[in-house]
């Protein structure tokens, strides 16, 4: 291996990647539709009920009418939208405070994630959330 | 005495930068390639990691495959031009069905994944490549190269030149080549065929240089322009950092197999096709193209709505 080249090679990719973020900044948000168009592009048999975006626009959670006992997670990386069915089985844990609810999964790729919501967003999301921990309770119960 | 021949990847890289530096002000002038800046360094670092890791482990092939060569090879094939050039033939070959497997265990996959990680199909995701192809059984495919008699470091010279080629059909910038061309070689229509998730492409277009392999091993997929590509993988990393994308797959075998009751499953967990579980609450791509299928044909039939107008084609 040429030292030279590896290093050569890293000062190329800092610069080409500079030059990428100056040439295509990212300006997308989500929304609900592109929200529930991309979890139903992601789970065909999706039916997306409700969609609640954070504040920076960069995450949403969705209540799905099908399939049962899960919810949509959709999540902006780069200019490009990343979704998942999570069940009770993926969340680890769940941080609410009165802006923000931080979901802790069971996700290599992304094991935490945070939402910051206005006041009414929080409470769907919360009671949303909520469902799922009841019924994973209700269900150790049984 | 095993030949000494360059690298043709080392010579290579200036030339890899020079265009990706082109398609991405093609791009931005024309908006018919797309970037994006942690994409693009993900990738770039990716491809830096595995000639990193590749050098580590060079002499460790070399060691082995020379040993394959002197001990069992059935014929001594000489070092004459038309050898380079069979050498190349059967080494695309080679890569075909490593290439397969790298789709149909998830084994290999789990070093083969990362190449497919991007939702971006740009000359970036060219050198976006693994750092642990030393730790699945790839190398084994080139074996009876070795055994026919071609020496490893001819075979080796001829994969470099195998990699390089594929550099350039990572693009959207070209659409079609000649008829007679897309007819036997590899080209970036059928390649982004092969990195689309939509059903009707998954597991598709494994070849390397010459396409005929996907052709007379049932495996070719035109693109439909009526089915633009989506890129990435059916489950999309939710990560731009470079070792969680490294391991993610490797992190997921070993927690399957942790967590799995039984030999045998342990042991599918580990050879089975990506998405495989005992029970089937996860979808390998037979079972995703199955569905995908039954949905076209109820569509088709009337007794499902058609799927809802604003579900995205292309990437978004």
């Amino acid at each position: 291996m040429d030292l030279g080249l590896t290093l050569g090679s890293l000062v190329a990719i800092i610069v080409l990647a500079l030059l990428t973020a100056k040439l295509f900044p990212n300006t997308g948000r989500l929304d609900a539709d592109r929200v529930a168009r991309n979890i139903v592009r992601y789970a065909p048999e999706a039916q997306v009920a409700d969609v609640m975006v954070d504040a920076t626009g960069n995450v949403a959670l969705a209540a799905l009418d099908a399939p049962a006992d899960c919810f949509g997670l959709a999540r902006l990386l780069g200019d490009r939208v990343v979704c998942r069915l999570l069940t009770s089985a993926d969340i680890r844990k769940v941080y609410k405070d009165h802006a923000r609810i931080t979901l802790v999964l069971n996700d290599f790729t992304q094991p935490e994630i945070t939402l910051t919501m206005p006041a009414a967003t929080l409470a769907q999301a919360t009671k949303l959330l909520d469902g799922f921990a009841n019924r994973e309770e209700a269900t150790h119960a049984a | 005495m095993p030949l000494d021949l360059p690298s043709p990847t080392d010579f290579a890289v200036p030339a890899f930068v020079f265009f990706v530096l082109v398609e991405m002000i093609y791009g931005w002038k024309t908006g018919r390639a797309k970037f994006e800046g942690k994409d693009a360094f993900t990738s770039l670092i990716m491809g830096l990691g595995s000639t990193v890791s590749g050098a580590i482990t060079v002499s460790i092939t070399f060691f082995v495959s020379y040993w394959v060569w002197e001990n069992f090879a059935l014929f001594n094939w000489g070092h004459a031009a038309w050898v380079f050039v069979v050498a190349f033939v059967l080494d695309d070959l080679a890569y075909y069905w490593i290439h397969r497997c790298g789709h149909r265990s998830r084994w290999m996959w789990a070093a083969h994944v990362i190449h497919h990680s991007s939702q971006h199909y740009n000359l970036t995701t060219a050198l976006r490549q693994t750092w642990t192809s030393q730790l699945t059984p790839g190398a084994l495919f080139r074996w009876p190269i070795f055994i026919l008699g071609i020496e490893p470091g001819i075979v080796f010279f001829c994969a470099g030149l195998n990699l390089i080629y594929q550099f350039w059909i990572h693009t959207e910038a070209i659409d079609r080549m000649p008829r007679w061309f897309e007819a036997v070689m590899n080209t970036p229509s059928h390649h982004r065929v092969h990195h689309a998730n939509n059903p009707k492409y998954l597991d598709a277009n494994y070849a390397g240089v010459f396409i005929i392999w996907d052709k007379l091993f049932g495996s070719f997929v035109p693109e439909d322009r009526d089915e633009p590509c989506r890129y990435g993988l059916v489950r999309d990393l939710g990560t731009f950092n470079p070792l969680r994308v490294a391991f993610h797959e490797w992190w997921g075998i070993v927690t399957d197999m942790w967590q799995a009751k039984g030999l045998r499953n342990k042991l599918m967990f580990l050879v089975a096709p990506p998405g495989w579980t005992p029970d089937g609450s996860r979808k390998t791509s037979d079972m995703i193209k199955a569905e995908w299928r039954e949905r076209q044909a109820s569509t088709n039939s009337g007794s499902i709505d058609s799927p809802p107008k604003g579900a995205p084609q292309a990437a978004e």
